[in-house]
């Protein structure tokens, strides 16, 4: 018997309406990122020469964080695993704080790609829900939506996943500050400048 | 995990030199602690890895995050000593200030230590404690609950 207040549905019905039902699910979290008749790429079909090495961000270049796609506010990103990235030795699975860089990371490049003012942004605020444990041995991939840039903030949204977009690792909303201080040293004390 | 089973049969605190010796992307990303009795703090020496403006140069978003998750499960670990690491639920992360490419410092302080959830409160800064660079609120999920 169905659990309580879940509805039981042909399976052909839930088949069929698979796409457009996970399309609901993530806007009801809060994440929108779906285009129509786009197929996301997974762990399961990335591999190092579909995404370009972030160069220009040393611990980008670091962690071998790649970018597959980036354009109009929306990016697509990835980190291999490495065991160098292990935050439970027992389990093998990759600590947070890699989740974390590469979400800041994939959601700095959409904003970017939507506003064009490279390397003159700055995150403001990230907000990051963990909803289960990365699979040890799988990349980790995210999407970032930049949905609204303002004169000053850029709001964008996120998932990290791996095989399955709709069973997200992690979702993130954030905000960018636009035009940040981009001079060389502007934010080095002199005695640091000298 | 070993480190922490061990503190927890005991009855004390964990290792944690010992623990972040035992966790790869701790070493990778270099931090150390520095203990004063109950009192944390760890310790992000600057590497030129951990730059994410590099014209700046500034320290990547990503990595204080990373370092005031870290700094965050320490002390869960150390206050609230259990069989297995805490696992994070949700974290809030405020930039305040760019990080500069010098030695950073965190301290976590726990708002409320729930039987299976934790507030944590942490702060991260350079030179003046009283000038955080960055600060992490979040909840993190300790043995027992899941």
């Amino acid at each position: 018997m169905a659990p309580h207040g879940q509805i039981q549905m042909p399976r052909a019905t839930v088949r069929t309406d698979y796409a457009s039902a996970t399309r609901l699910r993530l806007a009801k979290a809060g994440v929108i990122l779906y285009r129509n008749g786009m197929s996301e790429p997974t762990s399961d079909t990335v591999s190092e020469i579909d995404g370009h090495l972030v160069t220009d961000v040393p611990h980008a270049a670091a962690i071998g964080m790649r970018v597959i796609s980036a354009g109009d506010g929306d990016a697509v990103c990835f980190v291999p695993y490495d065991p160098r990235f292990v935050g439970n030795p027992e389990t093998g699975v990759v600590h947070g704080g890699l989740v974390t860089t590469l979400l800041d990371n994939t959601c700095g490049i959409a904003v970017t790609s939507k506003t064009g003012l490279h390397g003159q942004i700055a995150t403001l605020d990230l907000r990051i829900d963990y909803m289960k444990p990365a699979d040890a041995g799988k990349s980790i991939l995210a999407r970032a939506e930049c949905f609204k840039v303002t004169r000053n903030i850029a709001f964008v949204r996120g998932i990290a996943y791996q095989s399955d977009p709709t069973d997200p690792v992690a979702t993130c909303a954030a905000t960018f500050m636009i035009g940040a201080k981009s001079g060389k040293g502007s934010n080095l004390t002199p005695a640091e400048t000298a | 995990m070993d480190i922490l089973a061990k503190g927890s049969r005991s009855g004390g605190r964990p290792d944690l030199d010992e623990l972040i010796a035992a966790i790869p992307y701790c070493r990778f990303l270099g931090i150390a602690i520095d203990r004063k009795g109950s009192e944390i703090t760890t310790i992000l020496p600057y590497s030129d890895h951990l730059i994410g403006n590099a014209t700046l140069p500034a320290l990547h978003g990503g990595v204080l995050g990373a370092f005031m998750e870290v700094t965050a499960i320490l002390q869960i670990a150390f206050d609230a000593p259990g069989p297995a690491l805490p696992k994070p639920v949700d974290i809030t992360i405020d930039y305040l200030r760019s990080g500069r490419p010098v030695d950073t410092f965190g301290r976590a302080h726990i708002t409320k230590l729930g039987r299976r959830v934790i507030n944590v409160h942490v702060e991260t800064w350079q030179d003046e404690h009283t000038r955080p660079i960055a600060a992490l609120r979040g909840h993190f999920l300790v043995a027992g609950g899941d």
